[in-house]
């Protein structure tokens, strides 16, 4: 499903490169539930972004479902990647004027999807997340918890086959982090690809298989 | 999806509600200035198109010479030539006016200004519907009027006007021949009582044969194919061939076209015709884009400068899928909301300021709601206010990362602010131009309404000559002087600030031969001099002693000496056609006239006998200072002791001469308004940007605080910035000002000289106004406990 080749990221302040990702290899099957870890500022995030096409590389080779990433315009990328990714952030980043059931809503309208058929995924996934209750509520009036089930609920709204998760439980107690990683699990269980981000072994121990990287290279 | 962006957009607006007011009510005030001048500069293009083929009609006038600008007056006898030998021409039509006339219907008696004398081809020319009688055979008796609806209904209420007859200063017989609908508004033709040019009997059948005279003003109809250059070319052959005398110091015949007389012609006022000015409705439409502009800026410096607040919503939108195009979109989308919502709040203001300003502008715009012009033209504003202050922040907000604004790096995206800094200088040159050109303008007039003329005019009040009161002058002169409050008075033919006169053809003893210099012609009573105070500079005034003084003896003024080429010019003849007589004496240059013109020769011509004074003939009496109203009811009981007819009337020589500016004065006023609300609009945003930048700084002024820093320092890290703008701001807006005010300022021959005092004035007090606005927000943010702003980073 994703395979890197060769993949680097490096910021220029000025003369000196400053390299976050160095000559990355990494293929990653369907159905996998994959972990990277590291410590702080080992570039798991950047990796995260770069496979979640939210941000380019510097280097190498990107080709996802066989579409070489790196050689699609704007537009091509945006479609590719509303089709199939869905994203889940560490600080829930939902959208601050909008109601939960908006929240839910918004990819699907970039998806175009049609208002009436909007409405029965939206009330599908309120229901299987069991947040109906809190359709109309604004997410400061939610807990972290509640809040992060809607960033979930909203980043497989849209049924992506790859889940991107940068520390899903980072900002959450542990009953409430637990919960998510059920989850997260249930859905890989289901066919979802999940590709998570984490400190914790607790968390890697959910998935399948772990890669570290330490200052941009993957260690073996 | 729309419903989704309209939700976030109003919410936004909601939570940040103190952006929203400046944004809003920034963007309304601009708008409402903007709406108003709008529905001005859209009456006054839409003047006289509703004659049918209007583009076919024309209105002859002269330039050349001493007519520089063009006048509207032609002699009479083209008219009847043009008929004849342009075939091209399907109607002519001669125009006069008349002064105003008391006009009775049994015990009915009003003074009517707004009275024309035409003929009937008039009614064929142009488009004016009538109720009663017949326009085809409108006017065919020499004593036939046609009346409007309005002037039916004052005169005859509900009683069939036709036939009806109408006494004029109880002399002259006017049988009602027709009632026409009332003047549009919209019309330059604006008249009460039209009647026949045959009227003045004699008088005009001599005009008739006179080249000479430009007297009447004519318009015409055209074939619409006709070759307007062959009509003008055979109009002024037909001129030569009749030894048209101005023709021989080059004097020519055009056409203009009589959709621009009303705003080309106001140099051509008469009492029928309302004439409007190009100058001012472009001026005017300048400085209300402009005043638009201002409030556009403030969106878009706030929605930048605040781009942080949707920074993360741009982020999160696109990592759910968004296209930059369509975050674009959405915020467009937004500023055509706040755009809307701003022009629903201008419609509400217009109509709150509308009377006021129909009040200014001497107009009666009002707002239709139901009219698809101006619905169209409402969207279009809406429309175009919002892509104006929106495309920017559309861009730019669609512009972020979403790694980078996701993580919290926005901080950095945020600090862009060149453009932010050039448009507040734009904003800022623009209010301080506008306020150095109010000051101007002020300056300008307070200088021409105080200036001395060269002659006292306090304390004068001046009567018309009407009626039998010229017969009687004499008696009615020694009845007035009865009065203790009365010192002196003296007459004229015509009072020059009301309508001067001017002819050429003096010759002089001790000239060159053949040198023909056009003087200013004022026909006094002898002592008018004494009542105004004039001064002597060589000679005597007259004197009623002498004999010679009533007919063979001219004062000229010193303007005159120059242009004559005269050293000593007392005792020397002076003659115009049979007129022979002797210069006696020299007086100081007087500005009788309006100071829009300067000061050109003058002869002053002695008269004993007022029975043929003109129009504009006054009585001009000095009274006692301090004892006007016991003056003036002796005034009253003298002038109704002697004239029956005509009702009482009064002026001060001192408000006629300021009332020469009362246009002026009106335009002073809007100019300034206008100039207020910019400056209003552009300090507006002023503050919504240190109130952003001083909420993004809390935690940097709190450290600063804890570290030891004073108030004033902190202000000064603040303001600083703004304040230096401003004061670039001026480097622009200072040579703009003058260029543009040296240049309208050429207009006057009596202007005040542009000190450097006036700008340096003005904008200390844009700058200090800026000043305050930045130093209120500082304030606030430099009192705060930093403990307070520090706990909750």
């Amino acid at each position: 499903m994703i395979d890197l080749k060769n993949v680097s990221k490096c910021y220029s302040s000025g003369k000196v490169n400053t390299y976050v990702l160095r000559k990355i290899n990494l293929e990653i099957n369907e159905g996998e539930f994959m972990t990277i870890m590291g410590p702080s500022g080992a570039g798991k995030s950047t990796l995260l972004n770069i496979i979640g096409m939210l941000d380019s590389m510097s280097e190498g080779e990107y080709h996802f479902l066989g579409e070489s990433v790196q050689k699609l315009n704007e537009r091509k990328r945006v479609d590719l990647y509303k089709q199939f990714i869905g994203f889940i952030f560490q600080s829930y980043h939902l959208i601050d004027e909008l109601t939960v059931y908006e929240n839910l809503e918004t990819p699907l309208i970039y998806k175009k999807i049609k208002s009436s058929q909007r409405k029965s995924m939206v009330c599908d996934t309120l229901d299987r997340f069991q947040i109906v209750g809190k359709k109309d509520l604004f997410p400061n009036q939610l807990s972290g918890g509640q809040q992060q089930l809607v960033g979930i609920a909203r980043a497989i709204i849209a049924e992506p086959k790859l889940l991107l998760a940068d520390e899903p439980t980072g900002n959450l107690h542990s009953e409430q982090g637990k919960e998510i990683m059920d989850l997260l699990k249930k859905l890989n269980d289901e066919g979802t690809t999940i590709l998570q981000v984490t400190h914790s072994e607790k968390n890697a121990a959910y998935g399948s298989r772990i890669i570290k990287l330490l200052d941009g290279w993957i260690e073996d | 999806m729309l419903k989704n962006y309209i939700m976030v957009a109003l919410r936004t607006l909601a939570r940040h509600k103190m952006y929203s007011l400046i944004n809003i009510s920034g963007l309304a005030v601009g708008m409402t200035v903007f709406i108003l001048i709008a529905l001005w500069v859209t009456d006054e293009l839409s003047y006289d198109k509703f004659h049918k083929d209007v583009n076919n009609l024309y209105r002859i006038i002269a330039k050349g010479a001493y007519f520089e600008d063009g006048i509207d007056g032609a002699p009479a006898p083209l008219a009847n030539a043009i008929r004849t030998e342009i075939p091209d021409v399907i109607d002519v039509a001669r125009v006069m006016d008349v002064p105003k006339l008391v006009i009775s219907y049994n015990d009915k008696a009003f003074y009517e200004t707004r009275i024309m004398l035409t003929e009937q081809p008039f009614f064929n020319i142009f488009s004016f519907p009538f109720i009663y009688g017949n326009p085809e055979n409108a006017l065919s008796n020499p004593n036939e009027i046609v009346i409007t609806e309005q002037i039916a209904r004052k005169y005859f209420g509900e009683e069939d006007p036709l036939g009806k007859i109408l006494v004029a200063d109880n002399n002259y017989q006017l049988t009602v021949s027709g009632v026409m609908k009332d003047f549009p508004k919209n019309s330059s033709f604006k008249c009460d009582i039209i009647a026949s040019l045959k009227i003045k009997g004699e008088e005009f059948t001599e005009l008739e044969s006179h080249w000479g005279a430009f007297m009447t003003v004519t318009y015409i109809e055209i074939n619409p194919n006709a070759d307007i250059e062959g009509i003008v070319k055979k109009m002024n052959e037909i001129g030569e061939k009749n030894n048209c005398p101005q023709f021989k110091a080059g004097v020519s015949f055009d056409l203009q076209p009589f959709l621009r007389v009303h705003l080309d012609g106001k140099n051509n006022y008469r009492v029928y015709t309302d004439i409007g000015d190009s100058l001012l409705a472009y001026s005017f439409s300048v400085i209300a884009v402009f005043v638009l502009l201002i409030a556009c800026i403030n969106f878009i410096n706030l929605s930048t400068a605040r781009s942080l607040i949707r920074a993360k919503e741009v982020g999160l939108r696109k990592a759910v899928g968004a296209r930059r195009l369509q975050l674009v979109r959405q915020f467009l989308g937004e500023s055509i909301l706040l755009s809307a919502i701003s022009f629903f709040l201008a419609v509400v203001l217009v109509e709150i300021c509308l009377p006021a300003f129909n009040n200014l502008v001497g107009k009666s715009l009002d707002i239709n709601i139901f009219d698809p012009g101006l619905i169209s033209g409402a969207i279009a504003i809406i429309i175009i206010v919002g892509i104006v202050a929106g495309s920017y922040p559309a861009f730019y907000l669609s512009s972020f990362n979403p790694v980078a604004v996701l993580k919290g790096k926005e901080r950095s995206v945020s600090r862009k602010s060149s453009l932010r800094r050039i448009l507040v200088v734009f904003q800022f040159s623009l209010s301080i131009a506008l306020f150095i050109g109010t000051a101007i303008i002020y300056l300008q007039l307070n200088y021409i309404s105080t200036k001395d003329l060269g002659f006292d005019r306090a304390n004068i009040v001046h009567i018309p000559i009407k009626e039998n009161t010229g017969s009687q002058y004499s008696t009615i002169k020694s009845e007035l002087l009865q009065s203790p409050y009365i010192e002196s008075v003296s007459s004229q033919y015509n009072l020059e600030a009301y309508g001067d006169f001017s002819t050429n053809g003096f010759v002089w003893e001790g000239g060159v031969p053949n040198y023909d210099l056009t003087f200013n012609v004022s026909n006094v009573e002898p002592d008018y001099f004494e009542t105004l105070r004039f001064e002597l500079v060589r000679g005597r005034l007259f004197s009623k002693k002498l004999i010679t003084d009533t007919s063979a003896a001219v004062i000229i003024n010193e303007e005159a000496v120059g242009k004559m080429g005269l050293e000593n010019p007392v005792g020397k003849r002076f003659g115009y056609m049979e007129f022979d007589a002797t210069i006696i004496g020299v007086v100081k240059n007087a500005n009788v006239a309006s100071l829009y013109k300067d000061i050109s020769p003058r002869v002053y011509r002695p008269v004993q006998d007022f029975a043929d004074a003109s129009e504009h003939g006054k009585v001009l009496i000095r009274f006692s200072e301090d004892n006007f109203d016991g003056a003036l009811s002796h005034i009253r009981n003298t002038w109704e002791k002697f004239n029956k007819v005509t009702p009482f009337e009064f002026e001060l020589l001192d408000d006629t001469y300021k009332n020469l500016y009362r246009k002026e004065n009106k335009i002073r006023i809007i100019v300034s308004i206008f100039t207020l609300l910019a400056i209003f609009i552009s300090c507006l945003g002023l503050f919504g940007l240190v109130s952003s930048i001083t909420e993004r700084r809390t935690k940097e002024i709190g450290i600063r605080k804890v570290l030891g820093a004073k108030v004033f320092n902190i202000i000064n890290l603040l303001a600083k910035d703004f304040v230096v703008l401003v004061a670039i701001a001026n480097l622009i807006a200072w040579p703009v000002a003058y260029l543009i005010m040296n240049r309208l300022l050429q207009n006057y021959p009596y202007r005040i000289n542009l000190n450097l005092w006036i700008f340096a004035a003005s904008a200390l007090a844009v700058l200090l106004v800026a000043i305050l606005t930045v130093s209120f927000q500082a304030l606030k943010a430099a009192m705060s406990n930093p403990v307070d702003t520090l706990k909750y980073e």
